[in-house]
């Protein structure tokens, strides 16, 4: 008896990480979030930030990036409240949360990123309103641990950024001729639709279904 | 029976305390945080808006190009400290009736007056159209003229396109009498070109902002000049 568990315990480590870490909780929530329930190519999540910050391919990644941080923290956050806050008053409080979160990281980007802070104008004190991070904070913060709720956040923040991301790069190259400011087709004429939203509606709806054309499970859901 | 009185439910409970107390809690100390982060980087935003206003206001009188203290890669050539000297020995800060403006001085503050710098600033389409303008000490004529990329909120690759030099830089040498006017693909060679700019193709709203407010303040700069004189 004793010499099994020293077997196991000696074998235990042997697993490498890369075969050890798929089978994770934390693991599987990533990879669910990030593609399986990607915010805004299969829940149809936050489209305001998707039509207003990604006509360009850095302003995307930038609104995915602070985003991200914001989820993340919020989450984090709610999670370690998640006893102490009565059932009644969640919501408001998860908004106080969030809020905080969200003004942190415009602060930050006003003091020490000047020019992106104002490339993204009002999308980065909008997130606020973005739908998923509370939608995280209550379908999955209220209920796990700060860890996992962290994790959870960093899944969907990650598939925002991608996806916000995928959108800048493509209205960037047919709009403006350009990735990532760096020209790429000299002599260009833009397409105007691609730097207005209505560019954007017409993207996601091409990413939507070729998502859906390469991964037919899962469902496209809806929200504003 | 005899009917038992009812027991009458208190109104606020231990539950509905620990509601209010939890939220009053949270509240107060996400306000006392946001207002320390705010504390600590409030002088870093204000000396961020400063120091781009006063670097555009040098560029805007021709004393520095905008390569020199915008560029796209690499630090300006000027500091925010070297900014503020050259505005201590050769610029005065004038407020009047809520109207800010600037007089450049050749060599040193209250010597030979080179010229007045003004910044035009409002809505445009969806943001802030502002943008720093020199004019000779007469006011008959732009010196120069320049925009700070970072504040402007008009539409990327519409309204925006207002920060390339492209736009800004034509104002240089334009007459300010009778008034400033915008025309579409503009005719060096017509008797009015002296007082037009061209606009910003698919941002008319942008460009008549910039026109009005520029008319607006330069005749609110002469009024005030013409009061100083008498």
């Amino acid at each position: 008896m004793a010499e099994a568990i020293q077997i196991q315990k000696a074998s235990a480590p042997a697993i490498p990480l890369t075969q050890r870490l798929p089978k994770t909780k934390g693991w599987k929530e990533l990879v669910r979030d990030i593609w399986d329930d990607n915010p805004t190519f299969r829940m149809i999540l936050a489209m305001c930030p998707t039509m207003g910050a990604t006509n360009m391919a850095i302003n995307g990644m930038a609104q995915g990036l602070a985003t991200l941080i914001a989820t993340v923290a919020s989450s984090a956050t709610v999670a370690a409240l998640r006893t102490i806050i009565p059932a009644e008053v969640r919501l408001p409080a998860y908004m106080i949360i969030i809020a905080f979160w969200v003004t942190i990281v415009d602060i930050f980007l006003r003091a020490y990123l000047p020019p992106l802070s104002a490339a993204l104008g009002p999308y980065v004190p909008l997130i606020i309103t973005n739908c998923f991070v509370l939608g995280r904070a209550e379908a999955f913060a209220s209920q796990n641990s700060p860890g996992l709720s962290a994790l959870d956040a960093l899944g969907v923040g990650l598939g925002f950024t991608m996806s916000l991301t995928l959108l800048g790069i493509v209205r960037e190259l047919l709009g403006f001729g350009s990735l990532f400011g760096i020209q790429i087709f000299s002599g260009w004429t833009p397409w105007v639709i691609m730097i207005i939203p209505a560019g954007a509606f017409l993207l996601v709806g091409l990413y939507v279904g070729i998502v859906k054309h390469f991964s037919p499970g899962g469902q496209i859901g809806g929200g504003a | 029976m005899a009917q038992q009185p009812k027991k009458k439910k208190k109104l606020i409970g231990p539950h509905e305390w620990r509601m209010v107390i939890v939220l009053t809690a949270i509240a107060a100390i996400a306000g006392g945080l946001l207002a320390l982060v705010n504390e600590v980087t409030k002088a870093t935003i204000e000396a961020n808006a400063k120091s781009r206003l006063r670097s555009s206001i040098l560029i805007a009188a021709g004393l520095y190009t905008a390569e020199e203290l915008f560029p796209a890669e690499g630090l300006p050539k000027l500091s925010a400290a070297q900014v503020d000297q050259y505005f201590k020995e050769h610029i005065q800060e004038i407020k009047a009736d809520s109207f800010t403006y600037w007089k450049v001085y050749k060599d040193k503050i209250g010597g030979e007056l080179m010229a007045y710098v003004i910044r035009i600033a409002g809505s445009g389409f969806q943001g802030l159209v502002a943008m720093q303008v020199a004019l000779k000490p007469d006011l008959s004529e732009i010196l120069g003229a320049h925009v700070v990329p970072f504040e402007i909120g008009e539409t990327p690759g519409l309204g925006f396109r207002m920060t390339e030099e492209q736009f800004w830089s034509q104002f240089k040498g334009m007459k300010t009498e009778p008034r400033i006017e915008f025309i579409k693909f503009r005719d060096p060679n017509s008797p009015k070109a002296s007082n037009q700019f061209d606009a910003i193709t698919g941002a008319t709203y942008t460009s008549t902002t910039v026109r009005d407010l520029l008319n607006q303040t330069i005749a609110k700069l002469r009024k005030i000049i013409q009061k100083e004189q008498k």
